[in-house]
């Protein structure tokens, strides 16, 4: 269960303070899958990067199964991401030097994975995603849609039991959008906590419930989609 | 997969960028490895010479400086030859030998090397090392003792020693080094300039400038470089009691056109260069310091920038500000050690091939100095990295992660 009280996050801008988070407070429940929406800069990222141990937050808490996640120490935070949180973004963000199995098998490093499990690893997540013939391909050698399953394959590589998806169809085409979609559904249903952020209303009604963000704040909370 | 595969990957993806980073480190190491081993060498090969010839005269050209030893005998200046028998009728005592001679560059086997006239005989009597050739040589006991340093000759070992009095006419002898280089032996023939010659022997390693040059008959390198009855140098061996109980006063009212030297002072003066030459490397190694840790302390600022996103992801799944950290400074470190190694290398080169050009001596690599070059290297460059690593670790992913 992830609690989320009254965050606030500010940033200086000059003499100016932006708020992009202003007192935001909701619930996740182990295994729900919730879509946030909001116009742009309403601070959905802001949230997502809160949520996952990347953003200090200005004020309020983030708490986790119990535990205030920026109250431990850093190292204990970097674990938590390691092992707990599964980021997806946009840009894919894969490392561009690295083929694919080898991306897949960063967080199998960082979690202290025993090394000569990295590849058999790695291999079964791609050859699950259907990328079991683009294993030594660079970022650069494979397609739009087989970035972004490379990039899937590395969020699960260390079985988190959340998944922070952050616009993550924002650069496929709605064939590949619907797949992505699929594959987070079926996450879903194996017990996987997922928040997805995403501006279009189709994908907002996916989810068991719908958070709306305006200028920091939560507007509404519906459950199924949401009434524009 | 692990930190150092996932940095030699990074490092190995531009490495263009990668080596233009390294040129002006490697460039200052490979310099200082090759001023520092010539002058080394330079240093025993003087130390060996003041052993053999420390009690040495040497009359030399006027206008010759004795600055570089080496090439104090390798000038245009020279002398006419007739002042050896100057010498010898004036009756001056203490001069137990004295061998003329007059050197000049030619193409041997078509390289640059340095050919030497010589009077065999006389110049077999001021080579002690010579006569370690075996049955070729044999030298004077008595009056000549042999410089500080060098064990005294039993008497019984020199007279069983047949001398050769005579070089062929076109004979030579060769350095022992440039006979290895050129791959001849006894026997062979080779090509001075056009002429042809015959080896007549190969000189016994000496650890002098010797080792690397050729000697000829004095008529004949006089006719080949077009200076007959002219010569460079004549070495004069004194008896230690005669030099200071006015030989070269002698010599010198004697030849008032040349120049009367001490092998002692001329050896003193080589030194003054070298060690105005180390003096030099210290400099150098200064700038280097400076340029080189420039060089890469650019290329990390720029790498860490570069890179931004990547330590973005790597934070994201999991990576803390120690593994951040761990990987720049572990590039830092493959930097120097890359740098230092091809320093050392290309300095190792350089100082092989310029030694006998420049200071006529052959010069092999020093294995000491490759950990010195590497230490020196690698400190340099972790020091240089240390500003852009801090920065590496202070990089915010959230706003590195959220750039386009
Ligand atoms: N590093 C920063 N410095 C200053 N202001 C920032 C910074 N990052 C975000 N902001 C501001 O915070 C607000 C929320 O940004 P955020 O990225 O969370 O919006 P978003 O809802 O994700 O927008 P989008 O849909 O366009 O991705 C914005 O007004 C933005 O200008
Ligand atoms: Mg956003």
């Amino acid at each position: 269960m992830i609690q989320v009280e009254n965050l606030t996050r500010g940033f200086a801008h000059g003499r100016e303070m932006i708020r992009a988070l202003d007192g935001v407070t909701f619930v996740v429940e182990k295994g729900e899958y919730v879509t946030v929406t909001g116009p742009s800069g309403s601070g959905k990222s802001t949230l997502l990067m809160s949520m996952g141990g990347l953003l200090h937050p200005t004020s309020g808490r983030v708490v986790f199964d119990g535990v205030d996640i920026y109250r431990q120490s850093p190292k204990a935070l970097a674990l938590f991401r390691t092992k707990t949180i599964g980021f997806v973004f946009q840009q894919f963000h894969l490392v561009p030097y690295l083929t694919a199995w080898e991306n897949v098998a960063l967080p199998l490093m960082l979690n202290g994975n025993n090394r000569g499990k990295h590849k058999p690893i790695a291999v079964g997540l791609l050859e699950r995603l259907g990328l079991g013939s683009r294993l030594d391909h660079k970022p650069s050698e494979l397609s739009v849609g087989q970035q972004q399953r490379v990039a899937m394959a590395r969020t699960l590589a260390n079985n988190p039991s959340v998944i922070l998806a952050d616009e993550p169809t924002g650069s496929l085409d709605p064939g590949l959008a619907n797949d992505l979609v699929g594959l987070l559904k079926d996450l879903n249903s194996e017990g996987k906590t997922i928040v997805l952020v995403t501006h279009s209303r189709e994908l907002a009604a996916t989810g068991d419930r719908c958070l709306a963000l305006l200028d920091g704040k939560v507007v509404q909370s519906a459950e199924g989609a949401l009434v524009h | 997969m692990n930190v150092i595969k996932v940095v030699l990957k990074e490092l190995t993806e531009r490495k263009n960028q990668l080596l233009t980073s390294l040129l002006a480190i490697v460039m200052g190491i490979a310099v200082i490895v090759a001023i520092r081993s010539i002058t080394y060498y330079s240093e025993k090969a003087i130390a060996l010479e003041m052993d053999a010839l420390g009690a040495n005269v040497l009359i030399l050209p006027k206008g010759v400086t004795v600055d570089d030893y080496y090439r104090a005998d390798l000038t245009d200046e020279t002398m006419p030859e007739s002042y050896v028998d100057d010498i010898l009728t004036s009756g001056l005592k203490g001069v137990d030998n004295m061998s003329p001679k007059l050197s000049m560059t030619a193409q041997v086997s078509g390289k640059e090397t340095i050919v030497t006239g010589i009077r065999p005989k006389q110049e077999f009597l001021a080579k002690p090392v010579w006569e370690m050739a075996g049955n070729i040589f044999e030298r004077p006991v008595g009056c000549a003792a042999p410089a500080a340093g060098t064990t005294p000759k039993a008497p019984d070992a020199v007279d069983k020693r047949t001398p050769i009095d005579v070089l062929p006419e076109n004979g030579v002898l060769l350095g022992n080094d440039l006979a290895a280089r050129l791959g001849l032996a006894e026997g062979t023939t080779l090509a001075v300039n056009s002429e042809l010659f015959q080896v007549a022997g190969v000189l016994p390693p000496s650890g002098t400038v010797d080792d690397g040059r050729v000697f000829a008959h004095l008529g004949a390198v006089q006719r080949m470089s077009g200076r007959p009855g002219r010569i460079n140098a004549i070495e004069v061996m004194g008896c230690c009691q005669s030099i200071s109980e006015g030989l070269i006063a002698g010599l010198n009212r004697r030849l008032p056109d040349a120049k009367v030297v001490t092998i002692n002072q001329v050896v003193s003066a080589q030194q003054r260069t070298n060690k105005m030459m180390r003096n030099f490397s210290l400099v150098f190694l200064v700038i280097i310091l400076m340029v080189g840790g420039a060089s890469i302390a650019n290329y990390m600022f720029a790498n860490v920038y570069e890179r931004r996103r990547e330590v973005g992801i790597l934070v994201a799944l999991g990576a803390g500000r120690g593994l951040i950290q761990k990987i720049f400074l572990l590039k830092a470190l493959i930097l120097g050690l890359v740098g230092g190694v091809f320093g050392y290398l290309g300095g190792g080169a350089l100082a092989v091939i310029l030694g006998p050009r420049l200071a006529g001596i052959s010069v092999s690599p020093r294995a000491d100095w490759f950990i010195y070059s590497v230490l020196i290297s690698v400190g340099l460059s972790l020091a240089a990295a240390a500003v852009p690593v801090y920065r590496a670790t202070k990089l915010d992913p959230f706003v590195t992660l959220q750039e386009v």
